[in-house]
């Protein structure tokens, strides 16, 4: 016989016509697809004179201090994440088992939440403004405000993200590189040289994938920079469509930060290569060594930085100023604004997982190609950054209220509108937690269900649901507090007089309004908290 | 009239450059265990899978009694298809107990009806009492069986079998293998297994069919393939056989061997011979002209010594046979043996 692929003369086929539930599953996608594609429509339309000028002027300063944002908070949160999940995986030490979760808190804090906490720091370096200006002139003066409001913006950002990056590092050196982690010590190796030879080369991958995931969430960042007074991209932005109400320059102006997100998309898949990246535990537990008292200490010491930084010093603070404005805060307001956020949030998270089950269900009961290439365009939506994401719809809406009956919905955005642009900014965080529950599930109870009689509906609500349904929470819990969280979204598209918890801080915090701020920030982060319990027992290394 | 029948079934998987299946055709009668042979990667996992409907054919035609169930225009779905098929890592429901997994396939029965059978089901295979158990809390060779079980609560007209005894301890290994068997037939069930262990083929089937990268080589009685393999894929995959590049081995009384086996490609035109059809004279009473080698290594296996030897002939390659050799002699390496073609007895 020969290997060259069969030319059979009997016409090939597949499995018929297209099937209506295939059909169903697209539509998430579609939807995920839909501001997307209005930004490239738009984009075809000739650019005015305003974007000429925007392009000369304002966009390298955007462009410039993007980058630079990116580069300063992901070096930041490396620093901050690397090294300490290297001692709580390798090192025993006093509050170990404390820090292993601990240090995931400030996952909880939203940016705009420890801007506002630190903010006030910014008063607090008044005298030495004007000792700088006795003493070196105006242009020093000023450029030791600009650097002192770099410095907390990036210091916010790297402490409230840097659990990105400490999640993925501890999940890589407590699994994968436990076996030559091993092998290394007993080839003698100090701790030092195996975490320069070994754990930190092999960690490489885990690191760009926590690198990536922040420099995803700094982009998306509106809350921090704006109010350290900041202007990256996302902040220009919304200054040209709210402020200049000039859509067209806006949507071109995103497309900029969506370069940049499949820029952080593309370096990443390039660390990886070709590593599977959710191996399976290995069989090796790794013994933990016990260093010299000082060590420990001081790696005590040093794992408290990012946990106080990033939760402990806000968190204070906002429980000082909460205990002192409880009586002055407006109850019926605040009481208004969570209704409003636990309406949202419940809401997309019931949505989101209806939709993601619905994919990767159908995908596990047809497998068809195309549910492979809609589920992509699912995961996609989370390296939209939001700013696209907030064009795209706002844009959507505009043209919608062009078509007659439909003016009601020119009054800017609507509830529907935001709904929507959640779905299509969190779609991948359901997505991803659900395929994770598939995945533990083996195709073959599937076709066992199937082969014993099962239609693929019955098949998937009798055999993977039941299976999965830990890995439904998880999706609904993440997407709720993701939505909860959400401020930037929400501050350009919520409808007019609507607030929900999160724009309700961030205007008490523009209005300088902080202490009254306080109270409904604590119980954002509470619920954030919660968020975290699926988290610290999804990642918890087995060999625990 | 045959249970089931395949005509040309094709299958290339899409990114694959060698079709997974080509052009195989089979036919199967009632009551019939067929096994279905294959080293990995040679297709015979995807044919399982075409039969039962979990993957689409790029062309041919499958009949499952007298219903078509795939061909050029339609293809029925597995549910519908009334063929069972036992998984290899047993795919058991993990969150149903034992009842609710053998009772899965039987929901259109009545309670009662459906307690019936699940309890005859587990008397069948020595597993009564076990209801209430979960998956997790049965061995290896239990899960076996209750997967068994389930497949066959339905009253499939086939049953297809994925390498049912691989996950399986050694010393387990036989006994449920030899009780599937007993199971199949007491109940008159067809199957269709498919296993790389050639072994489980040749005792547990009553025809085999070979697989070789996708194309059925030879379908058989298991005597059949072990001795008049269709080539020389056949012949090796069931056991050690040595390749004599002449055109026939000579008795002293002038006995030609019979066991050359055809088509044979062009470089190999001479004789494939299994290694209990030899046997060794000394090489001083063998008459010119019979072939005769230098031992280079002796291994004594209780019954017999597995005695290998190199061989030259003129104008050929040196090369090397394997015998069996069962004679009172003493064999040491080094020496040089004849090799005549052993007389067979009642095949």
């Amino acid at each position: 016989m020969s290997d060259s692929p069969s030319k059979t003369s009997v016409p090939r086929f597949r499995g018929g016509q297209i099937r209506p539930s295939v059909a169903l599953a697209w539509v998430p996608a579609l939807l995920v697809l839909l501001p997307l594609s209005l930004v490239f429509v738009r984009l075809a339309a000739p650019a005015g004179d305003a974007w000429a000028h925007l392009v000369e002027v304002l966009l390298p300063g955007y462009v410039w201090q993007t980058l630079l944002l990116i580069t300063l908070v992901v070096a930041l949160a490396l620093a901050l994440g690397v090294p300490t999940a290297w001692w709580v995986a390798t090192a025993q030490f006093p509050g170990r088992g404390f820090f292993q979760w601990a240090l995931l808190l400030p996952l909880a804090m939203p940016g705009y939440i420890a801007a506002m906490a630190y903010g006030d720091a910014l008063e607090g370096l008044v005298p030495v403004y004007i000792w700088v200006r006795q003493k070196f002139g105006v242009d020093a003066f000023l450029a030791a405000q600009q650097v002192a409001r770099w410095v907390l913006a990036v210091l916010v950002l790297g402490a409230t993200l840097s659990p990105y990056v400490y999640l993925t590092c501890l999940a890589s050196f407590s699994r994968q590189t436990a076996g030559p982690l091993e092998a290394a010590r007993l080839l003698g190796a100090g701790p030092a040289r195996q975490f320069w030879t070994v754990a930190l080369p092999m960690a490489r991958p885990a690191m760009a994938a926590g690198a990536s995931l922040v420099a995803f969430e700094t982009i998306n960042d509106y809350g921090v920079v704006s109010y350290f007074g900041l202007s990256p991209l996302t902040v220009g932005v919304f200054r040209v469509w709210l402020s200049e109400g000039d859509l067209g320059a806006a949507i071109r102006l995103a497309v900029f930060l969506l370069i940049f997100a499949m820029g952080a998309v593309v370096l990443e898949r390039l660390q990886r290569g070709r590593r599977v990246f959710d191996s399976e535990p290995g069989e090796t537990v790794l013994a933990r060594r016990r260093p010299r008292w000082a060590w420990q200490g001081g790696m005590a010491i040093l794992c408290l930085i990012p946990l106080l930084l990033g939760f402990g010093i806000p968190g204070w603070r906002l429980g000082r100023w909460a205990s002192q404005s409880w009586q002055e805060t407006d109850w019926t307001a605040t009481m208004e604004a969570a209704r409003h956020s636990f309406g949202l949030a419940g809401g997309v998270a019931l949505l989101v997982v209806a939709a993601a089950l619905l994919m990767t269900g159908t995908q596990r009961a047809w497998r068809s190609a195309s549910l492979r290439v809609g589920r992509r365009i699912g995961l996609l939506g989370y390296a939209i950054p939001s700013a696209l994401v907030a064009v795209g719809v706002g844009g959507l809406l505009t043209w919608i209220a062009t078509l007659p009956g439909l003016g009601f919905a020119a009054l800017s955005a609507s509830v529907t509108g935001l709904v929507f642009a959640y779905f299509v900014r969190f779609l991948a965080v359901g997505l991803q937690s659900v395929d994770a529950g598939f995945k533990r599930v083996p195709a073959c109870l599937h076709e066992a269900a199937r082969t014993l009689g099962s239609k693929p509906w019955a098949a998937l609500w009798r055999i993977e649901v039941p299976l999965v349904w830990p890995a439904l929470l998880a999706a609904a819990t993440l997407t709720f507090i993701d939505v909860f969280k959400e401020l930037t979204l929400t501050l350009v598209l919520r409808p007019f007089n609507y607030e929900t918890l999160a724009t309700r801080i961030y205007r008490l915090t523009d209005e300088s309004r902080i202490p009254e701020a306080a109270t409904p920030a604590l119980v954002l982060i509470g619920l954030s908290l919660l968020g975290l319990i699926p988290l610290v027992h999804l990642r918890q290394p087995r060999s625990e | 009239m045959s249970l089931l029948h395949l005509t040309n079934l094709s299958k290339t998987y899409p990114r694959s450059e060698r079709p997974a299946v080509r052009e195989a055709s089979l036919q199967m009668q009632a009551g019939e265990l067929l096994a279905l042979v294959g080293e990995s990667g040679s297709g015979k996992t995807t044919l399982l899978r075409l039969i039962a409907g979990l993957e689409t054919a790029d062309a041919g035609q499958i009949t499952v009694g007298d219903i078509t169930v795939t061909d050029g225009t339609k293809n029925v779905d597995a549910e519908h298809r009334g063929v069972g098929l036992v998984f290899q890592h047993h795919a058991l429901f993990p969150h149903l107990t034992v009842a609710a997994n053998i009772a899965f396939g039987i929901r259109r029965l009545d309670r009662a009806e459906q307690k019936r059978r699940i309890e005859e089901l587990l008397t069948l295979v020595g597993l009564p009492g076990y209801e209430r158990r979960y998956p997790h809390e049965l061995s290896g060779g239990e899960r076996q069986r209750i997967a068994l079980v389930r497949a066959l609560a339905p009253e499939p007209r086939l049953l297809l079998l994925d390498e049912p005894f691989s996950n399986l301890d050694p010393q387990w290994r036989v006994e449920i293998r030899d009780e599937t068997r007993r199971i199949l037939k007491k109940r008159g069930t067809s199957a269709l297994l498919v296993t790389h262990h050639t072994q489980d083929a040749l005792s547990v089937a009553d025809r085999i069919a070979v697989l070789y990268r996708g194309v059925i080589q030879q379908v058989g009685t298991p005597a059949e393939i072990y001795h008049a393999p269709a080539n020389r894929y056949v012949a090796q995959l069931f056991g050690v056989c040595n390749f004599i590049p002449a055109a026939s081995l000579v008795r002293p009384c002038g006995t030609v061997i019979e066991c050359d086996i055809g088509p044979a490609a062009a470089e190999d035109q001479g004789l494939w011979v299994r290694p209990e059809d030899l046997e060794l004279a000394p090489s001083m009473a063998a008459p010119e002209g019979v072939l005769r080698g230098e031992v280079r290594t002796v291994s004594f296996q209780g019954d017999h010594h597995d005695v290998t030897l190199d061989c030259t002939l003129p104008g050929k390659a040196p090369f090397e046979v394997r015998v069996q050799h069962r004679g009172p002699e003493t064999i040491a390496a080094g020496e040089t043996w004849a090799l005549l073609p052993r007389p067979r007895t009642g095949r």
